[in-house]
């Protein structure tokens, strides 16, 4: 069994008061907890902080803990032979077991730790899990592999994390923050309990075209200034393959062109909508003949782009 | 290590869940969940109906505050505002990534 330092971990000293250890606690759930924290690590790291929390504020999982001696983290160690004992049965192999499993499994076998007790029937942990998929995943569904530690409970009536792989079909309707429930793919239950479920929150992954908002898509048009002018027809991707696009004359930068239903999918079904934002851009170079056409447009051309300035800058 | 296939669920497939789905999809029992309404974390669609309907998203929220609560051990009043600060934190955020996807891309 790998030692994990709580005290390390909250930033206290072994002998801090109740209160010190509450208030460090605090102060890091702030830092990491998952609800308040942008940190892509805070999740992980509030575990650890939760997990130290849970066994120190206890005074007896604390003492049982501190019998165990201070060792180095992550350092494999054995408790000494009378540890434990006095709550029940001890487990023959500890090399499997979780140091907070096992101190969580010695309070409920001494009849503390809330709902641990042996009769009581107990739902399964529900468990999330983050989940980032390409665009054209979500477009079409995609099926997912997770790695999960799981807490059972062994033969000698012990938790133990144990390894699973889910293999998870995600299907077409997913957008960007949405959660999607697996029912009954959490912990198993105990004592005729349910199951817990398993809650993905997927994440889109940038694509190099389209830019999500629910689940419209955006692209940006860019249009020769001619082709802005005079209108043409423009051969535009979607997720679902190419679609002709006709730009109508006199379209302005910026000018949203709506496909309705080329967006993503949705759950319940219809899908969200494209649209493509014209942006007229110029060429870096022109060529001789080029020039003499812009200027000829130039001498003859009536548009005034600035005549906002015009108006409004009268007294 | 075990591989099992899974049948799935979008949260917002369903726009309505009764108090009863709601407590069997948190795992909170009906008094907890009486709590949240009551501190005002947890809005029902009527709160004159009986028994209480809410919105789908609500099953976040409810999901928020039971993590809030238990690793912060906040009484109602403070969880209901901390909930509802978390959630226009959210509004917001989506608002600005909706915003942001309509810029073009030399502009954001």
């Amino acid at each position: 069994m790998k030692y994990k330092d709580y005290y390390h971990v909250l930033g206290v000293e072994r002998g801090a008061s109740g209160a010190e250890i509450k208030k460090a606690y605090r102060k890091l759930a702030q830092k990491y907890h998952p609800d308040v924290s942008k940190d892509p690590a805070g999740e992980e790291k509030f575990k650890e902080v939760a997990e130290a929390y849970e066994t120190l504020k206890d005074s007896a999982k604390r003492a049982a803990y501190d019998q165990l001696g201070a060792h180095s983290a992550g350092e494999e160690f054995r408790p000494p032979p009378d540890w434990g004992r006095r709550g029940g049965a001890e487990p023959q192999d500890f090399a499997d077991l979780d140091l907070a499993d096992l101190l969580a499994g010695l309070a409920r076998s001494q009849g503390r730790g809330g709902s641990g007790h042996a009769s009581l029937r107990m739902p399964g942990e529900d468990f999330e899990a983050k989940v980032s998929i390409p665009l054209a995943a979500a477009y079409s569904g995609t099926e997912v592999e997770l790695q999960l530690a799981m807490p059972e409970i062994n033969a000698q009536g012990f938790v133990q994390r144990v390894p699973r792989t889910l293999k998870v079909r995600i299907p077409k309707g997913a957008s960007d923050g949405q959660r999607l429930r697996l029912a009954g793919r959490g912990g198993k239950g105990h004592n005729g309990g349910r199951d817990g479920d398993l809650w993905l929150n997927i994440s889109l992954l940038p694509h190099p075209l389209f830019r999500v908002s629910g689940h419209d898509l955006f692209i940006d048009l860019p249009l020769a200034p001619w082709e802005a002018v005079l209108g043409t027809s423009i051969e535009l991707p979607t997720l679902g393959g190419t679609v002709q696009l006709k730009v109508p004359a006199h379209t302005d930068s910026g000018r949203q062109l709506r496909l309705g239903g080329r967006g993503l999918p949705k759950p319940g079904g219809g899908a969200g909508d494209l649209y493509a934002i014209a942006q007229i851009v110029v060429p870096a170079t022109t060529s001789e003949a080029e020039q003499k056409l812009y200027e000829q447009l130039k001498a003859s051309a009536t548009f005034n782009p600035r005549q906002r300035f015009e108006q409004e800058a009268k007294p | 290590m075990t591989t099992e296939s899974e049948v799935s669920t979008w949260l917002g497939e369903v726009h309505e869940l009764s108090i009863t789905r709601l407590q069997e999809l948190s795992g909170l029992p009906a008094h907890e969940l009486q709590e949240l309404v009551d501190c005002g974390a947890l809005q029902p669609l009527d709160e004159t109906a009986a028994p209480l309907v809410f919105a789908s998203h609500c099953l976040l929220t409810v999901r928020t505050a039971t993590r809030l609560r238990r690793s912060f051990e906040l009484e109602p009043h403070g969880l209901a505002l901390a909930v509802s600060l978390l959630e226009r934190i959210r509004d917001l955020e989506a608002q600005l990534e909706q915003v942001r996807a309509q810029l073009p891309r030399s502009f954001r």
